[in-house]
């Protein structure tokens, strides 16, 4: 039997030849462990999903203990019944099996942090009302050994209705085999015996329970509890479950309500009973011994004093960005060979014509432009989670708080926007951590200002053939052009957090109460799970949406093909192979082929489309070329580098030197040079602003869960980039 | 609230963060922060070392 329980079988499979005894919700504060106990119940035997609707994911999983499976659902983390968050909404949604298409949970099983039992038995207090049966499972009870705290367990389980405690160490898998064969025999155990924590409520859930309750509207008591404390939000949306009641019921709620708090504000009244009663249990229950001070605790005090842990902090960013760029290059270097090699290894395999084509540089460039993100947008994430589950992303909320709140953001969003300094993409997904909406949404906006590194290639283009490189002082003058950029985007991130917070945005400053979890070691499998999660949320999401717009673009540069052109194309390489031959024929039919190439996209719908707009950009110095150039390097900008090659006869491939030679020559029909110092400034400040990302967009849409958001960030960004380098062309050239 | 900020709770000051805000709190051994002009709507009393809370 032993050996028969260890079988992990992926859930798909399970399905089919063995139902779930039942389900298991998993619940608890944030931070308190819950995913790695998580983890170590389900192994891989998981599938993640989005709830409807909302943008918090659905984690469940199966356990099997000998030959019983349950299904296991990892719930937000929430500090009580009462959500003030759209996590702790669905937590607490899914807890009363309102939300749909989610199972309601047969069992509870509360995971509740050893060293902060204070507050996770508030959170308890409210599950064993749940009518339910719980199991508790006690984490990190290793650290609190440490810290000299003694729980005493059997005393815990009485004054808890008899619930069954299990002292757990996730990130070890100490105690976790007891815990799981619990979980197999909860589903048949009965709910915890009432407990009287707070008499007065119990009663009035008693004189409510006719009309509200499985007779009457029918809701659990527990579910009338919260009624009671919070009244009927109909108001709120997407809150499930909200209570629709006939008039009679909602004066009876009324004057219980009226009779039970009278002036008082009901959630502190809550607060003040639950609290009174935990001190009171954990009097009983929680022994405190001497702590003996080791030199790690006051290592820690130490680092969390202001300067230390600024020095920390810089110290932090610095391998971070380190890392973005020195790990990520090799791979990107990798993955744009490889794609480049596919690419022509296409071109002469298969028949010249729009199959090759639409392979090579629809598909392959494509699924390219989509992957090429990946090695930094994971080791991104890695840091990112790696601050998270450390604990040390509060900390770091916490130390720039201030200085973050004077431009309109709070200290949440620091970790999100230095990240966008690398890509935007793992920034927005990033904001989730910060839990304020108006917050999370200027943090949002502020962002794609940041220079991100796919804006890099393009500033290197403009500024190598543009600016030249002279001493300004002790400066050189083109690395003064490329900071000069990142102020620039700075400016424009927080300009607009400003903006926000003073128009659309507006609102009382939110209550900043932040919990400062302690210092621990991650979980590696739990770190590994997260970045799989999170690499397959940026594939699914944003890398569909990037190769459909990748392969739209194609399409665009490629229809409507000319025969006058192509027919042009062969009569002049037939005449270079009459009089030349050897490598200065290669060079001949190379060149020719550019040149097909350029005329191809002059007359394509993209080329006509550049034409057709040059009128709206000509003010800024653009010609139909620069203007097809920014409008294919919509869905992802740095494609414009490829984009200017092609048109400029040079080859989507060529070196930066031979196009940078190009763009100096190319000239307006009169003879005037179209790269003029004021065009190419304005055309960099324009990179700087405008958001030319198809992938950022998709994720804006993603996390803010509607279309407003990336639409508005979209055209407003163009605008202001646009109007910039309007100005900037025409006080130059004036 | 939630936290455990209620009438009645021993909290103690641990530090304050760059430039004095926001403030850390140690409140039933666990850490919270609050910004400074949250932390002025609470009113304290003084219990010791080792005093019952007040």
């Amino acid at each position: 039997m032993a050996s028969r329980a260890e079988v992990t079988v992926p859930a798909g499979k399970i399905g089919i030849t063995r139902r779930a005894a039942g389900t298991i919700a998993v619940v608890g504060n944030p931070n308190c462990g819950k995913s790695s106990l998580f983890n170590r119940l389900t192994g891989m035997s998981q599938r993640t999903a989005n709830y409807p609707g909302v943008t918090v994911e659905r984690r469940m999983g199966r356990a099997t203990i000998g030959g019983t499976a349950v299904d296991l659902i990892d719930l937000p983390g929430t500090y009580s019944l009462s959500p003030t968050s759209m996590d702790e909404r669905i937590a607490v949604g899914v807890l009363f099996g309102r939300v749909p298409g989610t199972p309601r949970a047969d069992a509870i099983l509360a995971v509740v942090d050893s060293t902060r039992l204070y507050q996770g038995l508030f959170l308890v207090q409210q599950l064993v009302k749940l009518g339910r049966p719980v199991v508790i499972a006690l984490t990190m009870s290793d650290a609190a050994e440490r810290d000299g705290l003694k729980i005493d367990i059997p005393r815990l389980k009485s004054r808890l209705g008899g619930v069954e405690i299990f002292p757990v160490v996730a990130t070890t898998g100490r105690g976790v085999k007891n815990l799981k064969a619990s979980l197999a025999r909860v589903l048949a155990t009965s709910p915890p015996e009432s407990i009287s924590a707070w008499p007065e409520l119990e009663r009035a859930v008693n004189e409510l329970e006719p009309t509200f309750g499985p007779q009457g509207a029918g809701y659990e008591r527990a579910e009338i509890e919260r009624f009671i404390v919070e009244g009927d939000d109909e108001g709120e949306p997407e809150t499930f479950g909200a209570a629709v009641l006939p008039a009679e019921a909602a004066n009876q709620l009324a004057s219980v309500r009226e009779r039970l708090f009278g002036n008082e504000p009901p959630l502190a009244e809550e607060a003040r009973q639950r609290y009174r009663w935990i001190r009171e249990v954990l009097a009983e229950v929680l022994t405190t011994s001497s702590i003996v001070r080791r030199r790690s605790a006051a290592l820690i005090h130490w680092i969390n004093q202001p300067w230390p842990s600024t020095v920390l902090f810089v110290t932090t960013m610095a391998i971070v960005f380190q890392a973005v760029f020195a790990w990520a290059t090799p791979f990107m270097d990798l993955i744009d060979a490889g794609m480049g090699a596919a690419g022509a290894w296409t071109a002469s395999n298969l028949p010249d014509g729009v199959l090759a084509s639409f392979v090579a540089d629809g598909i392959i460039a494509g699924v390219g432009s989509v992957i090429i993100f990946l090695p930094q947008i994971l080791i991104l994430f890695l840091f990112i989670i790696l601050m998270e589950d450390t604990g040390y992303l509060a900390r770091a909320a916490f130390l720039v708080d201030r200085a973050m709140r004077s431009i309109g953001l709070s200290g949440q969003s620091v970790i999100p926007l230095l990240s966008s300094f690398a890509c935007a993409v793992p920034s927005v997904m990033a904001t989730r951590v910060i839990p304020n909406r108006r917050d999370r949404i200027a943090t949002i906006m502020a962002s794609p200002f940041m220079t991100c590194s796919a804006r890099l290639p393009v500033y290197a283009l403009l500024i190598a053939a543009f600016v030249p490189s002279r001493e300004l002082l002790i400066f050189n003058l083109q690395g003064a052009v490329v900071f000069g950029l990142y102020v620039i985007g700075i400016i424009g991130g927080v300009g607009t957090a400003l903006l926000l917070k003073h128009s659309a945005l507006r609102g009382a400053a939110p209550a900043f109460i932040l919990a400062l979890p302690e210092f621990r070691l991650p979980n590696l499998r739990t770190v590994a799970l997260k970045l799989l999660d999170r690499v397959r949320i940026f594939l699914r999401r944003a890398g569909t949406v990037i190769f459909v717009v990748a392969v739209i673009v194609w399409a665009l540069a490629y229809f409507p093909r000319s025969d006058a052109v192509e027919a042009d194309r062969l009569a002049a390489r037939a005449q270079a192979a009459v009089t030349l031959e050897g490598g200065a024929l290669d060079t001949a039919f190379e060149s020719i082929d550019n040149e097909a190439a350029a005329a191809h996209l002059a007359q394509s719908w993209l080329g006509r489309a550049g034409q057709w707009v040059e009128p709206a950009f000509a003010p800024l110095g653009w010609d139909w070329r620069v203007s097809a150039a920014v409008i294919a390097g919509f869905p992802a900008r740095e494609v414009v580098v490829a984009v200017l090659g092609t048109i400029y006869a040079v080859g989507g491939e060529a070196d930066e030197a031979s196009l940078a030679e190009r763009l100096t020559a190319a000239t307006w029909p009169d003879g005037r040079a179209v790269f003029t110092l004021p065009m190419v400034l304005g055309l960099l400040v324009f990179y700087a602003w405008c958001l030319q990302c198809a992938a950022t967009l998709a994720v804006i849409r993603r996390e803010t869960n509607s279309w407003r958001w990336p639409i508005f960030a979209w055209a407003y960004m163009t605008a202001l980039g646009y109007t910039a380098a309007l100005l900037i062309y025409q006080i130059g050239s004036a | 609230m939630l936290l455990g900020l209620v009438e009645r709770a021993e909290i103690s000051f641990l530090r304050a963060s760059l430039g004095g805000d926001p403030l850390e709190f140690r409140i039933f051994g666990s850490a919270i922060s609050l910004r400074r002009d949250q932390a002025r709507r609470f009113s304290v009393t003084r219990v010791g070392n080792d005093g019952e809370p007040g």
